[in-house]
């Protein structure tokens, strides 16, 4: 009863800190990829194409963070 | 020959439950997208439809577990089974009439305890398996989704709230065309699967297939369709409550609280663990809510979906219980079964057509 116990916890600890990480990943990467996009295309419009570069360079980093979560996701549903 | 049309009518049974599985659980993947318009309501339900008809073909390993766990094998007859549909579907429609998002699993679930008990008493419940499958994950899903969308609409904020919202807004609603559909897929992988395990389960106890044959061709093709089908009618009384009544959502909102649900959904598949996508999105929904003010969330409609989830397994237990016990009065032939679904048909077509000529002189959707 108590080695059952322990294992539901186990499972419930380790569904809390991966779901957490995750969303996180998601939230976090996304919304930095609407901040790239938006001031790379701020700069673009005021002509200061220094600044636009990294810019975008963190724009494609998150929208590619957010795909590679999405893809994951889809991984984990049509394998389990 | 009488068997056999127990199991025909399982089988429509099973199919008509499937249907309204999809219909009630529309609002789980397509709610949040349409209330805040990141897409038009009839086209988020088509591509949920599409996305859960898919989602139907992709695993099958669910097909075999539903049951398994909750209630002695040897209580389980083609009659049994039709209880239990009885009670699922008769839920799942009380539900959607009051627009309250419940969890059709736990319906089902529901529905096999009452319908078992019924047929063979105390001895057929499997309490631990009660616990570990319905009674921890409905209070950890909707706990853990509240907690992580809170966290995860707190950063959105955070990190875009100084942009302008112009762009950002229109951002986080093409993002939750993403989260949407994940959502979409997700239910089809799993809750068709559960329509293909019960006409499974009622072709090995009609002795149809052996008990380890793989799921029949025509029983995922047709489980695909209910539930695609059920999808595209669309439940709105539910999506109304889930998209607008719990908080009324802008698009980051909207992204949290579906990115949070897929997240804790997807990591929960990973696991092992099952957890209902309904409860995972309403309780994202009102983290998403809270997080931004307390006082953002409809705590009185909010009152309401935990009462649902309350009585989801005590109230589905009983109707099936009621629905095997009426069947067993005309013995263990097809004379209940078709009684019951002859009566369910009639009451359904008189309150169809009691309800067509306001249907009609509405413009928009009455579902």
């Amino acid at each position: 009863m108590i080695l059952a116990v322990q294992s539901v916890s186990s499972q419930l600890a380790d569904l809390a800190l991966y779901a957490t990480i995750t969303a996180l990943g998601v939230s976090l990467s996304f919304a930095l990829a609407l901040v790239g996009t938006v001031r790379a295309s701020e700069a673009r419009r005021a002509q200061r194409m220094a600044s636009a570069v990294p810019w975008s360079l963190l724009a494609l980093l998150g929208y590619g963070a957010f795909a590679a979560l999405a893809v994951k996701g889809i991984i984990v549903v049509t394998q389990k | 020959m009488g068997s056999d049309l127990v199991l025909v009518i399982v089988v429509v049974t099973a199919l008509a439950f499937d249907f309204t599985n999809g219909f009630h659980d529309t609002a789980n993947a397509v709610a949040t997208t349409v209330g805040t318009r990141a897409l038009p309501p009839r086209v988020a339900v088509a591509v949920a439809s599409i996305l859960n008809f898919v989602g139907a073909f992709v695993s099958l390993k669910v097909a075999a577990t539903i049951g398994k766990g909750i209630v002695e094998t040897g209580a389980v007859t083609p009659t049994v089974i039709f209880g239990a549909l009885i009670g699922a579907i008769a839920w799942n429609l009380v539900t959607w009439w009051f627009g309250l998002p419940s969890s059709s699993s736990h319906a089902l679930i529901g529905g096999v305890v009452g319908s078992a008990f019924a047929h063979a008493g105390s001895s057929a419940i499997q309490g631990k398996g009660i616990v570990d499958k319905v009674l921890v994950p409905g209070l950890v899903a909707p706990v853990l989704a509240f907690v992580i969308a809170g966290i995860s609409i707190a950063i959105a904020y955070l990190v875009a709230g100084r942009l302008r919202p112009g762009p950002v807004l229109r951002g986080y609603r093409a993002g939750q065309l993403a989260t949407s559909s994940l959502f979409a897929l997700a239910h089809g992988t799993n809750d068709a699967q559960k329509t293909m395990g019960v006409i499974l389960l009622a072709l090995i106890a009609n002795g149809n297939v052996s008990a380890t044959a793989d799921v029949p061709t025509w029983v995922i093709i047709a489980s695909a369709t209910a539930i695609g089908l059920g999808t595209y009618s669309g439940g709105w009384r539910i999506m109304r409550t889930v998209g607008t009544r719990i908080i009324k959502m802008d698009p980051p909102q909207g992204f949290s609280a579906q990115g949070a649900g897929a997240s804790v959904l997807f990591t929960a598949s990973a696991l092992g663990y099952p957890l209902s996508t309904t409860h995972v999105i309403s309780g994202a929904v009102m983290g998403a809510g809270a997080a931004k003010s307390v006082s953002a969330v409809r705590w009185g409609v909010a009152g309401n979906i935990l009462v649902a989830w309350v009585l989801t397994l005590p109230a589905a237990a009983a109707i099936g219980a009621a629905g095997y016990g009426f069947c067993s009065i005309f013995g263990n032939g097809a004379g209940g079964p078709l009684i019951v679904v002859l009566c369910a048909a009639a009451f359904g077509l008189a309150v169809l057509n009691r309800r067509s000529p306001r249907v009609a002189a509405r413009t928009g959707a009455g579902a």
